[in-house]
């Protein structure tokens, strides 16, 4: 039978420059589900790849599966296996705890912020939509993003989340003071970014520029925020103007790089620059916060900015964590409440044959429709109550502790067929992310 | 001993008080509004306005302390200890015009972090002031002597809480650049507000002191005696004139600023004190 596994990284084993190079761009998404599902014991899989985290989600049965995906991630992606020491893995019980940690952003940089719940949603419809989710995944997934509803509408750890967008505000101010009538550059559309741009403006920004590869893209980004768009190629001339600068692109490769940076500092006559770069690669060259008067602020600098601002969350996280681990509990007592359904199934259906033939041998062609009728139920009535007490206590035995014992006792007693039979399944239906605030 | 000494150490002592419970209160966001930062839980406008309110009280104790200071400095100006003659009244008249300088700036930018190292200080050299011997010189003083001495005192404060600012520049610049949320991030100014408190305290004290520099090479040529513009008060005087003076020059020709005028602001404000010093270690004899 599969278990779930989850292999991966994430921002409290990796720093940012492993995570940029482990991430999975959004179009090899599909790709990798494909190769990951076709690997020997890999039966299901979704693949979480946020700026924070780089994680498969994959059902397996059989124990060499973990290393089979971590080869996929890293070596099948001619990676240096250096990065194999920021992995970790997860199986079975511990596994569930760390996907329902996740989804309630127990997990997260920012503890309690919602953007993950999204994430995790939509790496999951994408699976599903691949065709790479199967029952066991079909089970934990809403099974986890229920959990996260209730986590947050239970306790207040989302109530004093200090986001990452929040915490760029602080920043700037602590360089600028008042935010009236200072200006903004985003580059690059991220989801991220542009929450970023959202709270900014709110705290008074004055100017708001948007820059994109893509023109119609920025042109759109710019109406909702109430920016101008403007080309690419201006992008110098704008770096030189503003007083803060947000980069949020999905590029590969470094969009403001040192040199280009001295030249805009020199150009500035020196006025100070607040770069704020949430990309997962990382858009501006790590060397750009060594330039005086310019404050480079990665992912992983915001993070310790957020985790200082946080006070007085960690009893509503420590509220949290219980209700995570009272879920795992619940879910495995179902889950093995699911395993002698089978068996449940097999020993009515054994018991429900012998007595309908009963009844057919003895009513033979004498009684009428009615009284074969009649007997019927009380055949029937006779096999519940006397199945009644055997399925509680195999109910009861599967949720308590390991019933295959009593399982494998009960299917020789009466000779019960085997089964392979997986628990019955609803449809697959893809859920849908509702919110649009993405970490990047 | 004079009249109010007593009640305007206590009136330093509890603005000093108030202003480290500032420093070291609960955290809030400084910028936190309602209506911009719903994201922050509600406590935060509770521990702001707490915040704002012992930074307010706080002042208003300074506020009373250099009123109380003030007819001290008065009290005995007419008894004849005059800061012009007397190295302990010039002291004490010292750390009054510092605590002035800072009143008067910290109306205009939020300079609580500031306080915290500045109140102490006054505090102290009125202390030094008062239980340190002096000369106990009574004489007529001439009219450039006052106003070389005043002139030249003020533009010191000036220089020493420009100074302040630029230290606690050089120490968020330094937390900023590593990414590091100190206190001093929930509490200090910011960087661009350390920088404008820097360039206008310092343009401000450069006139003053370059005012006393002339009144100063006047009286010391007028007095008998003595190395006149070779002394090395005097000599100490021109180089931390000439240290503002590039420092000013760089700020308004290459657009000098942050953390390289921070250090120079530093540089010149310890010369403009071992100016100072050297009067004090001297007797108050002459600039």
């Amino acid at each position: 039978m599969a278990s779930l596994c989850i292999v991966g990284l994430s921002h409290r084993t990796a720093p940012v420059d492993v995570r940029e190079k482990l991430a999975v761009p959004s179009d090899q998404l599909e790709h990798t589900l494909r190769r990951l599902t076709e690997l020997p014991g890999v039966r299901e899989a979704m693949i979480v790849s946020t700026c924070n985290r780089v994680e498969v989600y994959a059902a397996v049965d059989h124990a060499d599966a973990p290393e089979l995906v971590r080869r996929t991630l890293i070596e099948g992606r001619a990676l240096p296996s250096t990065l194999r020491a920021h992995l970790y893995s997860h199986e079975g019980q511990a596994a569930l705890r760390h996907l329902f940690r996740v989804t309630s952003s127990l997990d997260s940089m920012v503890v309690g912020e919602s953007q993950i719940l999204g994430q995790v949603k939509e790496a999951y419809a994408l699976a599903v939509d691949v065709g790479t989710i199967g029952s066991l995944l079909q089970r934990c997934l809403p099974r986890a993003f229920q959990l996260a509803k209730r986590v947050r509408t239970e306790t207040d750890i989302a109530r004093s989340s200090a986001s990452v967008a929040s915490a760029a505000v602080d920043l700037a101010a602590q360089i600028f003071g008042e935010l009236q009538g200072r200006s903004v550059l985003v580059v690059g559309a991220g989801k991220m970014g542009n929450l970023s741009a959202r709270h900014l403006r709110a705290a008074g920004v004055d100017r708001l520029c948007v820059v994109n590869r893509t023109r119609a893209r920025a042109d759109e980004l710019a109406a909702r925020l109430g920016g101008i768009a403007y080309d690419l190629a201006q992008l110098d001339r704008l770096l030189a103007e503003v007083d803060i600068v947000i980069c949020s692109t999905g590029a590969s490769e470094p969009v403001l790089r040192r040199d280009q940076m001295r030249k805009v500092m020199r150009a500035r006559r020196g006025r100070w620059l607040f770069i704020i770069d949430i990309a997962v690669p990382r858009d501006v060259e790590p060397e750009v916060g060594a330039i005086e008067n310019v404050y480079l602020y990665d992912v992983d600098a915001l993070d310790n900015v957020v985790r200082s601002n946080l006070d007085g969350r960690s009893k509503e996280a420590g509220r949290a964590e219980e209700m995570v681990v009272g879920e795992v509990d619940r879910f495995h007592a179902a889950e093995r409440t699911q395993g002698v359904v089978p068996t449940i199934k097999a020993l009515r259906a054994r018991f429900h044959d012998v007595a309908i033939a009963e009844v057919e041998r003895m009513a033979g062609k004498a009684a009428t429709d009615k009284e074969r009728e009649l007997l019927r139920q009380l055949a029937e009535s006779i096999v519940n109550k006397l199945l009644h007490e055997p399925t509680v206590a195999l109910k009861r035995e599967a949720a308590e502790a390991d019933a295959a014992m009593l399982v494998e006792a009960v299917s020789r007693l009466y000779r019960l067929p085997a089964t392979d039979e997986e628990p019955a399944v609803a449809r697959v239906v893809p859920l849908r992310p509702r919110s649009s605030e993405g970490e990047s | 001993m004079p009249p109010l000494f007593p009640a305007t150490v206590a009136l330093y002592g509890i603005a000093c008080a108030l202003f480290f419970a500032h420093l070291y209160g609960p955290y809030y966001s400084p910028y936190y509004s309602p209506q911009h930062s719903p994201q922050h839980s509600p406590q935060q406008g509770q521990r702001q306005q707490a915040a704002t309110g012992v930074s307010s009280l706080a002042r208003i104790a300074l506020a009373l302390a250099f009123a109380s200071h003030a007819v001290d400095i008065g009290w005995l100006c007419t008894k004849g200890m005059h800061p012009v003659v007397d190295a302990k009244e010039a002291l004490s008249f010292f750390s009054w015009l510092l605590c002035g300088a800072y009143l008067v700036l910290s109306s205009r930018y939020r300079l609580a972090a500031i306080g915290v190292v500045l109140v102490p200080m006054t505090l102290v050299l009125d202390l030094a002031a008062r239980l340190s011997p002096g000369n106990g010189a009574r004489s007529a003083v001439s009219l450039l002597a006052i106003v070389h001495i005043t002139l030249a005192s003020l533009g010191v404060a000036l220089f020493a809480v420009a100074a302040c600012g630029a230290v606690l520049y050089l120490v968020e610049e330094r937390n900023l650049k590593q990414h590091r949320a100190g206190r001093l991030f929930r509490r200090g100014p910011a960087l661009e507000t350390l920088d404008t408190l820097n360039r206008r305290a310092t343009a401000v004290g450069f006139t003053l002191f370059t005012v006393a520099l002339i009144t100063g090479a006047v009286w010391l040529l007028q007095t008998p005696g003595g190395d006149g513009l070779l002394s090395a008060q005097y000599l100490l005087s021109s180089v931390a004139w000439l240290v503002y003076a590039g420092l000013i020059a760089a700020r308004i020709g290459v657009g000098f600023r942050g953390r390289r005028a921070a250090v120079l602001t530093v540089a010149g404000a310890l010369t403009a004190v071992a100016v100072l010093v050297v009067y004090l270690v001297r007797g108050g004899r002459g600039a």
